[in-house]
């Protein structure tokens, strides 16, 4: 038993040596200040009547969400610590979004049904 | 003090920080474990709203003028704004409460979780003002649902009496504050039609931010649980593993109001309204 006890010290002094990698604040900072600016590059883009600019209709929300993905990458990959994760954390970060496209594109069949109007309350 | 493992590792240490449960080979594989195991419920998350956003996308699809112009005439898009601001900066605090905990920085831990639930608290006061006015002008769906598209008259029938009603008039709101039973009739336009359509609108709403407010709370519960176990001095939270779960969890909240406040509120936003209103 003694011996194990001298075993688990030195495991314990040698574990203190390698501390929990923790992210540095400032790395937090800048990730804060990108989201600020991408909040603003949002309300800017809504302001925008940006099919006058490329005739795509639906321009506007098509550029407001794909600004909402980059801010949501930014937090799952710095705030949610996942790109210091380990591949397993890696693969299940990423899965959300592969089943998330792969039910809304099936469920997508609603949009080729016809629709009939429902009694009000 | 040591327990000998099936691979020969101690599973206790007297750092929480250090130590692990008896079916792991190593610390660094129970973490994963811990993460991994937050990740797969964030998913059924992401799936569960992600549904409420096919519902929103199918009906945008189908009425797309007239839901942003119910989007741009009631959503307040300064609100939206504010509270998008104080979530993402709840998130820095939760980030740094998560580091402090990995430093083992008790007092800022404290600060950090304050601040945060202060922030939640905060988001939801907003969020009271917004649904407070909605359930003043009947925009809560239900019996009482009451919308009128700006200009259209109607003939509403209110406790038996025909009055023919424009938009503004407050009568009929009121008598159905009052519970008695009133119908409204189109006269001209498609004002029936425009009221369902407000109806699903307003459902939406109400299911995807009232379901984001509910996490929102469960966050705030969650938080002040920890604090109370940090503060009896708990084994169950000397590791700073359940802080981290947490935060895992505050962030991905973040995340759902990312996508709902361009997806609800800058839909077809009015820059004056956004100043001025």
């Amino acid at each position: 038993m003694a011996k194990h006890s001298e075993h688990s010290e030195a495991v314990v002094s040698h574990e203190e040596h390698h501390e929990h990698h923790y992210t540095p604040t400032s790395h937090f900072l800048v990730v804060f200040g990108f989201l600020m600016i991408m909040l603003f590059a949002t309300v800017g883009a809504a302001f925008v009547d940006l099919s006058k600019v490329v005739p795509i209709p639906g321009l506007n929300i098509i550029v407001m969400l794909l600004i909402a993905t980059v801010k949501a990458s930014a937090v799952v990959l710095v705030f949610m610590e996942v790109r210091k994760g380990t591949r397993l954390v890696w693969m299940w970060a990423a899965v959300g979004f592969v089943w998330l496209p792969t039910m809304l594109g099936i469920l997508g069949d609603y949009f080729t049904r016809n629709w009939t109007t429902a009694r009000p309350w | 003090m040591s327990v000998e493992t099936l691979h020969g590792e101690p599973v206790q240490s007297d750092d929480p920080h250090q130590a692990f449960a008896v079916h792991y080979k190593e610390r660094k594989q129970q973490d994963e474990s811990y993460i991994v195991g937050m990740w797969t419920f964030l998913v059924t998350e992401i799936m569960f709203f992600g549904a409420l956003f096919l519902a929103y996308i199918v009906f945008r699809n189908i009425w797309p003028g007239e839901l942003s112009e119910i989007s741009r005439e009631h959503l307040n898009v300064k609100l939206g704004f504010i509270n998008t601001l104080i979530l993402l900066t709840s998130s820095l605090t939760m980030a740094m409460a998560v580091q402090s905990a990995q430093r083992k920085i008790e007092g800022r831990v404290y600060f950090f979780m304050f601040a945060t639930i202060a922030l939640a608290l905060c988001f939801m006061g907003v969020k009271f003002v917004e649904y407070s006015k909605k359930y003043n002008e009947n925009h809560v769906p239900g019996p009482l649902f009451h919308y009128v598209a700006e200009g259209a008259e109607t003939k509403a029938t209110v406790a038996g009496v025909e009055v023919v009603k424009t938009e503004g008039s407050t009568e009929v709101a009121h008598e159905a504050e009052h519970g008695r039973k009133f119908s409204l009739e189109p006269v001209k336009g498609s004002a029936t039609s425009s009221a369902q359509h407000a109806e699903i609108f307003f459902s939406l709403y109400f299911i995807m931010t009232g379901l984001h407010g509910i996490h929102v709370i469960l966050g705030v519960l969650v938080m002040l649980i920890i604090i109370v176990m940090m503060w009896f001095k708990s084994p169950l939270v000397a590791d700073f593993m359940p802080i981290e779960m947490t935060g895992l969890y505050w962030h991905f909240v973040d995340i759902v109001w990312i996508f709902l406040y361009p997806a609800l509120y800058l839909a077809h936003p009015d820059l004056q309204k956004f100043l001025h209103g």
